[in-house]
């Protein structure tokens, strides 16, 4: 990844199980004007394990933002979700929630697990594009985070 | 069915026609019993009265005797006596015996008899008190008052023996009638128990019947539910689940174009562009098929709905169509009814909006109009479009199904299917009244008597 001295790139942590979901971020996230250093997660457990530093990830960055698909592997997206948002050292890392799912309860649940935000993967190319740096815009220079939330 | 109910009703009406003649026969005997409990005491009285009669004659003649063979008067005593009681006492006696015309009859000669005994017993009186002895024997010795008691006794005890022998014969009927009283007690007891018994036994098996028949019906509804929920499942999840595939393919063709766009040739790029046309295309015949399935699914509980408003509300989500069109929709005032009104929007939207795609080469000019049927609004959704060949009407209510090639009129070919299936939902039903080239009128229904939803399963 792009590393200026002097300037900590931004941490994101991806948890996604589809790898051409993951290149795509990376592609998108490439075009971006912010430089970040993505890990990827291919499912809930490991994701967890990742946030809590636990085994492999005993180095693990602590991310700045976390993309979380719903539907995953071992551990589901809602699950990794609740336990992220019921865990004190971990609740304040926004996550946005990626996924293809347009349904009324996925959102409405999500939120309820206390989701920073919701978004639909658009199946058009430059709109995903669009809504990637969206998100990096949006969550990475506009909004102002807890200092706490920086590893 | 319908045997076994004129059946039930027999029973029953026999059964209670039997009770009410058991009550009835008991009655019938309990009277004759109490009658002829009467009657023993009456013909006891007649026959005292007769005794009475024929004692006292028997006194006035002893009497007479008496003063005959001695001449003291006091032995008259009983003879006056008698003289002054008898006519009372046949007179007792022939009220008593009012309600027996032989009787009467008989009593007449009766009376006959004693007045001509009691006659001749004077005239001997008479005799010994002004003649002597001698005289009155003369008297008796000339036989009639001895015939004459003979004849009464004769006759009272004929009279007796009458009395009694239509008592006996009114005792012998009250028995045989007591006695029949049980037996019909019995009898009509167990026919009557039998016949309720019966019906008893039809009702329960009507019971079952009818029951077993709902609960196959419930069944069946259920597992047509059933059935229905799980395709409908299938039909979103499967929709659901091909979005991913398909984004792939979508985006890295696009990834591919963007990124290798001066390192390609024309052809290269002709098929890029078929690949994600196809993709496109797929996706919205998905979130067709996806639509479809959640007007089952996904619907609203029904509420007061004013489809006027709504109306307007779809009319302006096409105002872009509108314009570009040139299309004039007009409504007339639509009524307030029971609906999922989010459903009703869609509707309209997609009937208008059908009917500007099909538009002729004027302008379209559309016309939403609604009136009353019995138990029911109907709606209409006109244009000046193409129209549509009667022969089609009802194929393009049929999913998927196009009566134009795509290059001509765009589309997936559900609009229709998905106003179809709100209006089914609505328990209502969707039609087209039309001829080629000269407009077409889509009609539909909505009874009002309709406050739930013909849903599949909620999904959770």
């Amino acid at each position: 990844m792009m590393r200026e001295p002097g300037v900590k790139p931004i941490e994101i942590l991806l948890v996604e199980d589809n790898p051409g979901d993951v290149r795509l971020t990376l592609e998108a996230l490439k075009e971006g004007k912010v430089r970040n250093n993505m890990s990827v997660v291919p499912d809930g457990v490991e994701a967890l394990a990742f946030l809590r530093r636990q085994g492999k990830y005993s180095e693990a960055p602590r991310p700045d933002l976390i993309l979380l698909d719903l539907n995953l592997p071992k551990k589901d997206g809602r699950e990794v979700l609740g336990e992220i948002k019921q865990d004190e050292a971990l609740k304040r890392i926004p996550v946005v929630v990626l996924t293809t799912s347009k349904a009324e309860e996925d959102i409405l649940r999500s939120y309820d697990l206390y989701a920073n935000c919701y978004i639909t993967k658009p199946v058009d190319l430059e709109r995903f594009f669009t809504v990637v740096k969206s998100i990096e815009d949006f969550w990475l220079t506009v909004v102002k985070l807890p200092l706490d939330s920086k590893a | 069915m319908a045997i076994g109910k004129r059946a039930l009703i027999v029973g029953l009406l026999s059964a209670l026609g039997i009770i009410l003649l058991i009550q009835w026969v008991s009655y019938r005997a309990t009277q004759q019993l109490v009658e002829t409990s009467e009657a023993v005491a009456h013909s006891q009285r007649v026959l005292t009265q007769l005794e009475e009669i024929v004692i006292q004659v028997q006194d006035a003649q002893r009497g007479q005797r008496g003063f005959v063979i001695t001449g003291d008067e006091s032995y008259l005593e009983p003879f006056h006596r008698g003289n002054d009681r008898i006519p009372q006492e046949i007179a007792d006696l022939r009220q008593l015996t009012s309600d027996d015309p032989l009787l009467q009859h008989q009593l007449q000669q009766l009376d006959i008899l004693i007045n001509s005994a009691r006659a001749e017993f004077r005239q001997i009186v008479d005799a010994r008190r002004n003649s002597g002895f001698r005289a009155a024997q003369q008297v008796v010795l000339s036989g009639e008052g001895k015939q004459a008691m003979d004849d009464i006794r004769r006759l009272a005890t004929q009279m007796k023996s009458q009395v009694q022998a239509s008592l006996d014969q009114r005792e012998r009927a009250a028995r045989t009638a007591a006695a029949r009283v049980p037996l019909v007690m019995l009898g009509g007891t167990a026919v009557s128990f039998s016949l309720l018994l019966a019906v008893f036994y039809l009702l329960n098996r009507e019971i079952a019947q009818r029951r077993a028949a709902e609960e196959a019906v419930a069944r069946h509804a259920q597992e047509l539910a059933r059935s229905n929920a799980e395709l409908e499942q299938f039909a979103y999840v499967a929709s659901h689940d091909l979005q991913e595939p398909l984004r792939m393919v979508a985006s890295y063709t696009q990834l591919l174009a963007r990124r290798y766009r001066d390192k390609l040739d024309a052809d290269a790029h002709d098929f890029i562009a078929f690949a994600a046309d196809g993709a496109t295309r797929m996706q919205t015949l998905i979130n067709d098929l996806l639509a479809y399935s959640r007007v089952g699914t996904r619907g609203l509980p029904f509420g007061e709905t004013e489809s006027d408003a709504i109306c307007g509300e779809a009319i302006n989500n096409l105002q872009k169509a509108v314009e570009e069109t040139g299309a004039v929709v007009t409504r007339a005032p639509l009524p307030r009814l029971v609906a999922d009104p989010s459903q009703l929007r869609q509707l309209f939207q997609n009937l208008i909006s059908n009917a500007i795609k099909f538009r002729g080469p004027e302008p379209p000019r559309i016309h939403v109009g609604a009136g009353r049927n019995t138990n029911e609004w109907l709606f209409s959704v006109r244009d000046n479009g193409i129209g549509i060949d009667p022969e089609h009407a009802q194929r393009i209510f049929v999913l998927f199904q196009r009566l134009h090639n795509r290059a001509e009129y765009p589309g997936t070919g559900i609009g229709l299917a998905i106003c179809k299936k709100i209006v089914e939902r609505h328990g209502g039903r969707i039609w087209v009244e039309s001829q080629p080239g000269s407009g077409a009128a889509f009609c539909f229904s909505l009874p009002d008597s309709h406050p739930q939803p013909f849903d599949t399963k909620e999904r959770k």
